[in-house]
């Protein structure tokens, strides 16, 4: 869909919650765990701070468990760590 | 024939482990028992006349002169047919054999052109033999009948077949069975009347393939290349690999050189090597004809600029286009940031080439920016085999599918997208005998050549619904679980998380009959397949963007690599998990690290000891986050944040999924840098064009489907005076990053310093090996046919719960139908080198294929123009009713620009790697007056604010 500057966000939003419609199975807690870490492994900082703008505002598009995902971040993107998912991936 | 006579030792090699001596002319010889005295006899250099006999077929003895003399036996028996026994004292030169070959010569010669000197092929192995066994004239005269004023068939393209000069020796219809597996071509009458036949019509209109097996097979001018004919006989070959699919064909590109020195060689014909690790003398009508595109006329050789896409190009020197590009960029990110530039390397370019790439964007453009079209086929193949077993590749190599006594084959269609491998694969599965040595389960909407076609036919094929795929294999592995046919010892030994995989596995929810109704599998014969491979002493599974290319690719992948671990099915040859990877160098490209969260060797960019490794080596901070992927650059270029992009023998313009939102990011860059032999659709949208080179102008390798490398060597001199490894280092210095190398073996010793599983690679060691597949390591200093043995590179293989998840993009009484896109023989992705060749005349245009009760409720037959509209968007092309295709689901190929297949298809991805949802769009046909007559897409209709 083709659209202006609310373009990355419609992209960081449908991709997001492509990712957690994938972890919905489990508790949410782990849910929000396993897509918190994929994010933060594969995505480039700019769509991360464009999806956690969306939580900060309190968009009511933004499903729970990918809102709980992103609060799960620290203020400033830890950049020391290697990139591993709970589940070992 | 080939420039170079490779050694031919006339029937193929026996494989017994047990040996028998005979004694050929007083020597002795040693061979595996079953050996032919043809074969033991060459193997001491002894060469018997033969015309009908070639290694790489079976034995025929039609031709009668192979004759030998064998103590304690009748007659005279043919030498290829005649198996060796021990103690068997056999003699190949008598007078009486002499008589006897000069007699069946002079038979041959009496129905053979005379004209030696005006043959076309100048080393017909009929003149050679007919000197060796002494024939000085022919006694039958001229006046007898003959065949010599037949007409030849010129039909084909390529190849001319030529009656007149045939001797029906067979040759060409045995390569056509036993070795492309087409079956072609027949002897057509009896005795004096046997000619040739392609199925008694011409060879361009019958099921013909034009592989080149026959060409390559005739002993005779019979069967000759058209180029050999107007060019002549080349005069130097070199040993190269094919630019095109992921099976990596080594080819010998034989050449004619100019008197002129300031003109460029040219290429006669490109001959398969037999050496060939990936084709052992095999190729296809692409590889083996298709290179003309090298030197089309609308090959660009000098760098263009322009301020704007709508101002025409100017032709300036490459410091002017290498300046305006650098300077541009180093302005966008003055003004929009380091990440506001990007770039795309090709998966057609080398592994030097693509290496440079990446550095490029690493080190000069000082982001992780970096992506390859490996994002749209196999990214999932790279997220889920490195999941499970910790490296995203293939398990083993092509001859592994010899070993395999059942194979699953998925979302793959090896006859059209890897045809040499797919060759190998019928010769595997067709019957030796009354018994098949293989058995194939075909699980694919469409009924592909391999569920049924001359001697090979499927046990089970499964016409799964687009976009269920998971759930499928799921159910495969829950009745090998539930049935107590998977591997415990496999699993307790070699994997984690087995308890909880078992228990998720055998859940109600994904047995056969629970999932029936979403995949449309039978599922008794989802049962009966399942235990076919979870039963079988060796079970293989290949696969392609069938699989991939969904909302759930990756889960797919893992999926399967679960099923093969719960079956006990890797670790050795025969079984696997197989990739059929699409590109010559889509594998390399991925290895090299082109991928935005990957330094070289898939390390991902937060590990710091790996940054180090480069960070040391090119004196720059790297990035530790993730950079874009190619469908992230897009949205954040129309998002204003993305400004620049260099892209590198790709057009994503035509490859990727919705065009108009990806002309649409395009657009909305301020600098777009394209590298490309043509002016592609992508380069409507550019600012600076770099000309790019061929595979015969480059130097250097690329890594096929099985992690083979192989070397590509110059054939002739850039034609755009620079190599494109070149280019990019000059662009980079231009950007204040210098870097140079001073060849590209020297690019490949720093892979190899820099990268773990390329540590034994060099120019060098490629030379003397003829390819190697990596790892290549001091404990695997040849190479690593077979992966995961013992242990996964992982340690353990990691079982995952692949939960079925339904994809998004969903049919309904507007859009009913679901469009699957695939590839098609003769095409290769866009196109741009197969359209510029006489390819076109098999697929000139792209086509609708539907199913006869989708096209009856809409009146629409074979030939018809129809308006194919998705929610995105739509365009015309012309229908194919056919019942290879399932009620409910359509198939195009995205092979020519004008038709557009990709301006329907949606933004939906995996969600792992962002590839693109290709086999999943709901779509409508309906007839269409015109091209251009076609319902615009609600996307479409929204732009516009109208409302339907």
């Amino acid at each position: 869909m083709i659209a202006g500057p609310n373009a990355l966000q419609d992209a960081v939003l449908r991709m997001g919650h492509d990712i957690v419609r994938q972890f919905t199975h489990l508790p949410s807690h782990q849910a929000a765990e396993e897509v918190s870490a994929h994010l933060l492994k594969f995505w480039e900082p700019r769509m991360r701070s464009q999806l956690r703008r969306c939580v900060a505002a309190g968009d009511q598009e933004v499903d729970p468990i990918l809102a709980e995902a992103v609060r799960t971040w620290p203020d400033e993107d830890d950049t020391q760590a290697d990139r591993e998912e709970p589940s070992g991936g | 024939m080939t420039l170079i006579v490779e050694p031919d030792y006339g029937t193929p090699p026996a494989t017994s482990d047990q040996v028998v001596t005979v004694t050929i002319d007083g020597r002795d010889v040693s061979v595996p028992a079953g050996t032919s005295v043809m074969r033991a006899a060459a193997e001491a250099d002894i060469d018997i006349p033969r015309l009908c006999a070639t290694d790489s077929l079976k034995a025929f003895g039609s031709c009668r002169l192979c004759l030998v003399e064998v103590d304690g036996a009748k007659g005279t028996p043919a030498s290829c047919t005649t198996p060796c026994t021990d103690g068997m004292t056999v003699r190949t030169q008598t007078k009486q054999l002499g008589q006897l070959r000069r007699g069946v010569m002079e038979l041959y010669l009496s129905d053979h052109p005379a004209d030696c000197a005006g043959c076309a092929r100048g080393n017909c192995e009929m003149q050679r033999l007919a000197s060796t066994v002494g024939v000085a004239e022919v006694r039958y005269g001229l006046g007898g009948a003959s065949h010599l004023f037949e007409k030849p068939d010129t039909t084909n393209p390529y190849f001319a077949y030529d009656p007149a000069a045939c001797i029906v020796c067979s040759r060409c219809v045995r390569a056509c069975d036993e070795i492309q597996g087409t079956f072609a071509l027949t002897v057509q009458g009896r005795g004096f009347d046997s000619r040739i036949t392609p199925g008694g019509t011409s060879f361009l209109d019958s099921e013909c393939v034009s592989c080149g097996a026959c060409v390559q097979a005739c002993p005779t001018d019979a069967l000759t290349e058209k180029t050999v004919v107007s060019l002549g006989m080349p005069t130097r070959s070199v040993l190269t690999t094919c630019a095109y699919c992921g099976v990596g064909c080594s080819f010998r590109a034989e050449v004619q050189d100019s008197p002129d020195p300031s003109q460029q060689p040219t290429v006669v014909r490109m001959m398969p090597s037999k050496d060939g690790g990936a084709n052992e003398g095999h190729s296809c009508v692409k590889g083996r004809f298709a290179f003309g595109y090298a030197s089309h006329p609308d090959r660009q050789l000098h760098p263009m600029v322009r301020e704007s896409i709508d101002d025409p190009w100017r032709v300036v020197s490459w410091e002017e286009a290498i300046q305006k590009a650098a300077q541009g960029f180093r302005a966008l990110q003055r003004e929009h940031g380091v990440g506001a530039i990007g770039g795309i390397s090709s998966s057609r370019c080398t592994n030097e080439e693509v290496y440079v790439v990446q550095k490029m964007v690493r080190a000069a453009f000082r982001n992780n920016n970096i992506d390859t079209c490996a994002r749209v086929c196999h990214s999932p193949t790279g997220y889920g085999l490195g999941q499970t077993f910790g490296t995203s590749a293939g398990t083993q190599d092509f001859a592994s599918v010899e070993k395999a006594d059942v194979i699953l084959l998925i979302g793959a269609n090896p006859t059209d997208a890897h045809p040499v491998f797919a060759s190998r694969m019928k010769q595997h599965l067709r019957k030796d005998g009354h018994t098949a040595r293989a058995q194939i389960i075909v699980a694919d909407p469409r009924r592909i050549d391999l569920v049924r076609s001359p001697h090979v036919e499927a046990a089970y094929h499964l016409p799964l619904r687009p976009g269920t795929n998971v759930a499928f294999i799921n159910a495969m592995a829950h009745v090998a679980v539930t049935e107590g046919l998977h591997d415990e010892e496999f699993l307790r030994t070699r994997c984690e998380d087995v308890d909880a995989y078992l228990a998720f596995i055998t859940r109600p929810e994904h047995a056969p009959e629970a999932v029936e109704d979403i995949t449309g599998v039978p599922a008794e014969d989802l049962r009966a397949a399942a235990r076919l491979y979870a039963s079988a002493p060796n079970a293989a599974i290949y696969y392609g963007l069938g699989v991939t290319e969904h909302s759930q690719g990756s889960t797919m992948v893992m999926g399967m690599a679960n099923l093969a671990m719960v079956t006990g099915n890797i670790g050795r040859e025969g079984v696997g998990v197989n990739p059929l990877r699409g590109q010559n160098n889509v594998q390399g490209s991925c290895d090299m690290g082109s991928f935005p969260h990957e330094l070289p060797g898939y390390r991902h960019v937060s590990r710091a000891e790996v940054r180090s490794i480069y960070e040391d080596l090119w004196g720059v901070p790297i990035q530790p986050e993730p950079g874009l992927r190619i469908p992230n650059m897009f949205d954040s270029a129309i998002g204003g944040s993305f400004k620049g992009l260099y892209v590198q023998g790709e057009d994503i313009a035509q490859s990727d999924p919705n065009t108009r939102h990806v002309e649409a990011a395009l657009r909305a860059m301020d600098l777009v840098v394209v590298q490309d032999l043509f002016l592609n659709e992508t380069a409507r949208f550019a600012h600076v064009f770099l000309p790019g080179t061929s595979f015969l102008e480059k130097d250097g390798t690329f890594t096929n489907a099985e992690r083979r490398i192989n070397r590509v060597r110059p054939v002739m001199p850039s034609r755009v005076g620079k190599d494109e490894w070149q280019i990019t280092c000059e662009l980079a210095t231009a950007m204040g990053y210098a870097m140079s190398y001073a060849s590209a073996a020297e690019i490949m010793d720093e892979i190899a310093a820099t990268t773990p599983t390329f540590a034994g690679v060099s120019f060098a060691r490629l030379d003397a090996e003829g390819s190697m597949q990596w790892p290549v390591t001091d404990t695997t200093p040849h190479g690593t046919p077979t992966m995961h043995v013992g242990e996964f590179v992982r340690g353990k293989g990691r079982l995952v719960e692949t939960v079925y998840v339904p994809t998004t993009e969903t049919t309904n009484r507007r859009y009913p139908l679901v469009l699957t896109t695939g590839r098609i023989l003769t095409q290769y992705n866009v196109g741009a080198q197969t359209r510029r060749t006489a390819n076109l005349a098999w697929h000139p245009e792209d086509v609708l294929e539907i199913h006869p009760a989708d096209a009856e409720v809409r009146g629409i037959s074979t030939g018809d123009l129809v308006s194919l509209s998705s929610r995105v968007g739509s365009t015309t092309l012309r229908a194919v009713v056919s019942e290879r295709m399932p009620p409910g689901v359509v198939y195009t190929t995205f092979h020519h620009p004008v038709t557009g297949a990709n301006v329907v298809t949606t933004e939906n991805s995996d969600w792992a790697t962002n590839c693109p949802e290709y086999k999943v769009t709901a779509v409508q046909i309906e007839v269409a007056n015109s091209v251009g007559d076609e319902h615009l897409g609600e996307a479409v209709l929204a732009d516009h604010g109208a409302v339907r």
